[in-house]
Parts: C-alpha cells; structure tokens; sequence
C-alpha cells in the first residue's frame, strides 16, 4: 500500500486529499467540518477524516505533500515590498506578523499539527499542484494544461504539457500580472466580496452591455503569444493588503460601489455597475482565449486541462470551449485552492514516489458519510417525524411536482464548491416564482444569482447549447451554456437573464442516486430538469453531516428534508 | 453565550457614548452575528457528543436559536450599516468565528467535563443575557432592533434556565461550584491572554515598522534600479521531473 496526503492551507481555502494506491480516496475542505467559511488554517479535522476514510493513520503514510513552495512566495513578498517601498509598510507589517510568526515554520507545524516526520513532507509549486488536479485527474495520456489563478509564488497563469514524462512547465506570467487578482479587483470594485463574489460579479454581467470593454483594455495588453501584461498604475495589490485598485482606476470606471449599497440593475447606477461586470468578463475571456491559441501553437495538442481559480468562471469556459482551439476541456471540479490539495497528492504520487498515473476517475462524493442506522438513531433521538424510504426518487419526484422545495442529503459530501446531488436543495424548475421563495424562504441570497438546471445528457442537449466536448465540464457544472428557444419560458427559474444557464449533466458514474431522482421526477412531469442548489444559508458553509442538514433544514423554509433515505418534515 | 462585559453604570454610559459613534451599532451587531454562529457550532457539537437522550434535545434546540440569531444580527448589522463599511468588513470576516476563542478545531464539549460544560454555557448565557439588555436600552429608539432583542430575549432566558437546570441535576453542589469557579477562571485567563495578544501585536508593529524603514528601505534603492516587474509570457525551459527531484525543499 503507498499512500499520499495533499494538503492546501495558510492562504485561501484549506483542504485534504488522500491517494491511496493511485486513487483519489478522500478529499474534503476544512470548512465542511470546522464551518467556517473558507477556513484557511491548517485542515487538522480534513486530514483526520481523510485517514479515517482510509483506516490510515499518519504513520502510514509515503508523503505528506504541501500545495506550494513557501519560502519562494516569502521572497515574492519581500521582493514587491522592496519594490514599493514606502507604500508597501502597512502591507509589509501585516504580512510579516503571519510569515514571523507562522508560515515560515511550515514544516515544523505540519509535524506538530498534523503527527507528520519531517521526512515525509514534500513540497510542491503551486501552479503544478493544480495543473496536476487538472491533469491527474483525467486518463488523458497527453494534453496540454492551463493554470490561471490570482497568485502562487511568482506565476499567476502557467501553461504546461502533460504527458508520459510528467508535467513539463512551457511558460508562465509572473506577479503582479495577474488575470485572478484583475478578476478579483472588479470583484471589490463592484461591493463584493474578494474570493466569495467573482461568482456574482459574473451572474451580474448577465445584466449589463460590455461597453467599458475599451476601458478595461487600457489595464491590460494581450500579446499575440498568449502572455499578457498590466499597467500597474491602476491596481495596487503588489504594494497595499486592504486596496486592490487606485484612484486612477476610480477615476477610469467611476466610484465603487458601497457594499451594503442597493444593486438593482434597472436603475442608472446599477447599469454602470454591471456594464463594467460585463466588460471585464469580455476582456478577461479574451485573454483566456489568446492563452488558449497560444498553449496550442506550443503543443499541438487537441486536449486542455484547466484549474486555477479563474477556472470556475463558467461563462468564459464556455467561450473558451466554443471560440478556442481545444476540442475538448476538463476543468478541476475545485478549481481554486482547495483543489490544490488533491493536486499536490497526484503530484507526489506520480513524479516523486515515481507511480503509474493513476486510474483517473474523480468522483464528486470524495467526503464523509453517516450509515442509515445512525441517521435513524439521530432522527429518533432528536423527536423528528420522518418515514423511511427504501428507494426515495419517486417520492422526491412528488414532493417536487407539487411545488415543495426539498434538501436532499445523499452518501458522501461533494469535493468542490458545487452541490452536484449529494447536499443539494432540489426544486421543480418549471414553477415560476420558485426561485424567489428559494431565495426568500432559503438561500436568503441575492436574486441576481441564478440556480441551476440537471439534467440527463440527451435533454441537456435539448434544453442548451452545448458545445463539442461540453459535457464534461457540464458534468461538474463548471460551465454557462446558452439555452435552447423557448427553454427561457419552460425553466424560468434556472434560466439566467441573458439566457444561460449552468447547466449540470447528471450521470451515474458521477452521481447515481441523484440520478434516479431526474429520472422519476422527468417521468412523473414531462420537465426533463430538476433545480438544483447547494445545500446551505447564506454565508454559510454546505452542509456535511446529517445533523447540520437537520440544523439547516429546521431554520429554512424548505417543505421536507431527504436524508440517507429518511423523508424528514418540518416541525409541526 | 458570549464575552463578559461588565455591565455597571458607568461602562453602561460608556457603551452609549460609544455606540453613538457612526456604525459602532453595526458593528457591534456584525460581532454578535459572528459570537452567536460559534455558540451555535459548539452546542451543534455538544449535540452530537452527548451521551443524554434529553439533553441532545435541549443542545440541539439551543444550537437552532443561536444560528438563528447569528443571521438576525448579520441583517441587522447589514441594515444598519450604511456607508460605514466597517459592519461589513466584520461580517466578511469569516475568521473572527474562531478569533473569539469561542470556537476551535476541538469542540468545546470535548475539552471539558459535561458538568463543567454546562457550567461554561450557564455563565456565558447569563453574561450574555446581561450583555444584550444593556445593548437593547441603548438602541430602544429603533424598532426594528428592539423587536429583534425582544425575539432574542425570549431563547435567551430559556438558554439560562435549562442550563442551569441540568447543571444542578447533573452534578453536586460542591462540584458544580467548583465548576462555575473553574470557568471564571478560566475566563479571567482568556481575557489575559487576549490583552497580552493585543498588546505583543502592537510591539511587533513598532519593531516591523522600524524594521522596514531601516533595511526595506536602503534595498529599495538598490532594486528598483535594477529589477525589471514586466509582464508578459515568459518561456521557461525545464526538464520535466525537475520539481520531483527537488520535493523536499521549500524554496
Ligand atoms: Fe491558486
Ligand atoms: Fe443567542
Ligand atoms: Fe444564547
């Protein structure tokens, strides 16, 4: 048996991975277990459930693989502190108080945190961690691969060749030219959350027309071999820790927006506001498709694989698919940093323990799960009404064709921001005003963001656009397509203002139950989708176990609540 | 449950001086929204790990009003916000969960007794109690607010009384006294600990500060002459296998 831990922590979302024998047995985030959301500290209670997964303890394991290489991004630190001297003071006391303190003893506290020997850990570059989540995780035999994020230690977009050999870096951008952190600073711009908003500022651009895209081009220049380059004069993240962008950029596309600011697009200064949503989407797409033509000249390769958090920009995925030269692309389901971790753990596993690649196959349901007995144990104890169901499809399909918003708890938790049928709220999405009371009653979050349709390959394809070699990333929702005619007035709910929607191919090598429930509520109604949310509030982390489904269920308006089997109604 | 503030007059009128400051009232509510999440994730734990059918009931239905409250401050602290970004930053802040010492990787329900436990949650609920009525005077101009505290006010004399009822059916008087002594202790400790914090952050800010004037800045001269930041792609040629070779280094 040989065994690899990744682990991704100290900067964005913590994470575990475990490779056991050159398959994926276990990943989860942190914040699926300490409920903090993008916990970034030591993923302590992920590794426990990694191991535990596999009966494994620390001892067992060949390598405990860290997600990058930290004394490098240290001296990137240094090195545009140096450079902005004296701007950069109150960003460089701030960072130092963690590096001094923290992460320059990385391996130190990985052997007290973790139980790990310093012998086992190793340390992989950052853009490498997640071309290998991409890479890795496909039985592609060669392909080419993309890495475009906001910051690793120098590089913030990387291209690679992955093949027998390994993964060959070609050729990366360096700091502080960064597509991620550009995406990021609009993010900001706009009153959104950094790391938690580029979802919305992507659903935002839905409402807007992409005239500042001119604009935007002033921050960037594309070159024809794919790199690109900013002018610093409008961004300020290589020298400040609390501003992403300078008066210049305010003075360019106007005030940002307040965050607790109303946004209404239908009024003037939402329209501002998501015009320029829509012009750094256009202008970031174009950059991606140069990346792409130049990735292709280099390799001459017909596949792409893609991670890094700009990779969870569904939309431009879509473009990139469509326009680019690729004729297919796999996305890392947990693009961002989180996915690092099982990047680092293929990467261990493959070029230094010197395994053959592994069998591929990612599963969505990589985290925890609770035997029926327990769950029966916890619902009597807790006073609960529930029945049990040996198969419960047909019975959600009921639930689901009279109007009742369900939760839907099923096996191990998803790997990856997306609820893909394992912790999801689940709605018939013919109803119209249903994605109003889900977010009124529910998801307490803003109407702008849409929800999203599953469905079964064939009636995907009816219901959208998909393009050659679309499937794949729709199997993990990790793209936008346009829907068919007339899908807009049949799927009101899940379809976005412009006409799109997030479409998921529901399949069972993925996601076997789930699909059951598609089939019996397409059989029961006609509607060949079923709404499909994550499973939590607003702000909050998606749920992991049975009680944190019942805690969420019970503070929710949802009509009854599917767990392991068990239908659960509310209380009386 | 939440950190003790003492509620005597005079820091009573402090905390009104206080929150007539613009946005100190949301901010103030944004801190809350985060204490309230992390009580609710420990009695959400507690729920799990106690060996008591009744009680399981009683920490999961408390777990349902703390979470419940920690998204009635968030909106209130949202709605009150205006254009003082600071409620916002807070609530942002999803780290200050754990920040409040409240919640660690271990669930407080695993780090004591079930006695002293629920003495910890019988203190902290009273001091809380307190806490909010003072905060819910100070703001009884607006409606809004004190319909809210009114909601909140309600789970929370249930919180004290349970907990203090299974304290007392739980344990021996002797020990449940030593419990209650032991938590104040250890609360006079946490608070300790949090000024020392406070106040071994602001020394490293002065030496850092002094620090980057001192060699930051003679570098800088030096580099900007000499460093070149463009972008653009820059070609790397490397052997595959290399980073392999070098697993072990971190830099
Ligand atoms: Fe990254
Ligand atoms: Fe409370
Ligand atoms: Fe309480």
């Amino acid at each position: 048996m040989t065994a690899v831990l990744g682990i991704s922590a100290l900067y964005h979302d913590a994470a575990a991975a475990l490779v056991v024998d050159g398959e994926v047995v276990a990943a989860a985030s942190e914040e699926r277990f300490s409920r903090v959301k993008h916990d970034s500290s030591l993923p302590v209670l992920a590794v426990r459930a990694c191991l535990a997964r596999a009966g494994l303890t620390m001892r067992d394991l060949d390598r405990v693989v860290f997600y990058e290489k930290p004394l490098r991004k240290y001296e990137r630190i240094l090195v545009s502190h140096v450079l902005t001297f004296p701007r950069s003071l109150p960003a460089f006391v701030r960072s130092q108080l963690s590096w001094l303190t923290d992460k320059l003893w990385l391996r130190d506290r990985l052997c007290t945190a973790l139980g790990a020997r310093p012998s086992q850990i190793a340390f992989c570059e950052h853009h490498l961690a997640h071309a290998a989540s991409a890479f890795y995780g496909t039985d592609l035999p060669e392909a080419a691969v993309l890495v475009v994020d906001g910051v690793g230690e120098w590089a913030t977009t990387s291209l690679y060749r992955g093949g027998e050999g390994g993964l060959q870096r070609l050729g990366e951008v360096r700091f502080p030219h960064s597509l991620g952190l550009l995406y990021s600073a609009f993010t900001a711009w706009a009153g959104f959350e950094v790391n938690e908003g580029e979802y919305k500022l992507m659903g935002l651009a839905a409402y807007g027309e992409p005239t500042r895209a001119d604009d935007v081009r002033k921050l960037i220049r594309l070159d024809d071999d794919g790199g690109f380059e900013l002018d610093l004069s409008y961004v300020a993240w290589h020298h400040s820790s609390h501003r992403s962008t300078t008066a210049r950029f305010d003075a360019l596309f106007g005030p940002p927006r307040h965050p607790g600011a109303p946004l209404d697009p239908t009024t003037p200064e939402g329209k501002r506001i998501a015009d320029v949503a829509a012009s750094i989407q256009v202008v970031l797409e174009e950059a991606l498709l140069g990346l792409a033509r130049g990735l292709h000249a280099r390799t001459g390769l017909p596949d792409l694989c893609y991670a890094g958090g700009v990779a969870l920009n569904g939309v431009a995925n879509h473009r990139l698919l469509t326009e680019g030269p690729f004729r297919s692309l796999h996305v890392h389901p947990a693009a961002g940093d989180a996915g690092a971790a099982v990047g680092a753990a293929l990467w261990g596993w493959t070029e230094v323990l010197g395994q053959p690649r592994p069998a591929a196959d990612l599963k969505p349901g990589l985290g925890t799960e609770v035997h029926r007995d327990a769950v029966r144990a916890l619902l009597d104890d807790l006073n609960q009404r529930y029945v049990e169901l040996e198969d419960p499809a047909p019975r959600v399909a009921e639930d689901l064709a009279a109007g009742r918003v369900v939760g839907w708890h099923e096996g191990r938790f998803e790997w990856g921001p997306r609820a893909l049928g394992h912790r999801s709220i689940l709605a018939d999405p013919s109803v119209p005003d249903i994605r109003d009371r889900i977010n009124a009653k529910v998801k307490f979050r803003e109407p702008f963001r849409p929800f999203a349709p599953a469905a079964r390959a064939e009636e995907a394809a009816r219901l959208c656009h998909l393009p050659p070699g679309g499937e794949q990333p729709a199997r993990w929702m990790v793209m936008v397509a346009p829907v068919q005619e007339g899908v807009a007035d049949r799927l009101p709910s899940t379809t976005h203002v412009d006409g799109t929607a997030r479409i998921q191919v529901v399949d069972d090598a993925l996601v076997p139950a789930f699909g059951r429930v598609v089939d019996a509520f397409t059989t029961l109604t006609g509607t060949p989708a079923v709404l499909n949310t994550s499973f939590n509030l607003r702000g909050e982390p998606i749920v992991s176990t049975p009680l944190e489904s019942l805690a969420t269920f019970h503070r929710s308006g949802l009509d009854a609540c599917y767990i392991q089997g068990f239908r659960v109604e509310p209380k009386a | 449950m939440m950190d003790t503030k003492p509620d005597s007059l005079v820091l009573r009128w402090i905390s009104r001086l206080v929150f007539l400051l613009p946005g100190r009232a949301a901010a103030k509510m944004a801190e809350f929204s985060h204490t309230e999440y992390g009580s609710g994730l420990d009695m959400l734990a507690a729920t799990a790990l106690t060996g008591s059918r009744a009680r399981r009931r009683l920490y999961f239905q408390h777990a349902l009003d703390e979470l419940e409250h920690a998204r009635l401050f968030r909106e209130r602290a949202s709605a009150l916000a205006g254009p003082h970004g600071r409620a916002l930053a807070i609530l942002a802040d999803h780290a200050r969960v754990v920040e409040h010492g409240i919640h660690t990787k271990e669930p407080l329900f695993s780090t004591m007794e079930e006695p002293e436990f629920l003495a910890f949650v019988w203190i902290h609920e009273r001091n809380g109690e307190r806490q909010f009525r003072t905060y819910a005077d100070i703001l009884k101009a607006d409606a809004e607010t004190s319909a809210m505290f009114g909601r909140i006010f309600v789970d929370e004399r249930f919180h004290v009384t349970y907990s203090r009822t299974e304290l007392d059916r739980l344990g021996q008087p002797e020990r449940v006294r030593k419990a209650v002594w032991a938590i104040r202790l250890r609360r006079l400790r946490d608070a300790w600990l949090r000024l020392g914090h406070v106040m071994g952050e602001g020394m490293a800010w002065l030496w850092l500060s002094l620090a980057y004037l001192l060699l930051v800045g003679p570098f800088s001269l030096v580099a900007s002459v000499s460093e070149r930041r463009g972008g653009g792609l820059v070609a790397v040629e490397e052997a595959p296998g290399l980073a392999a070779r070098t697993a072990q280094s971190q830099g």
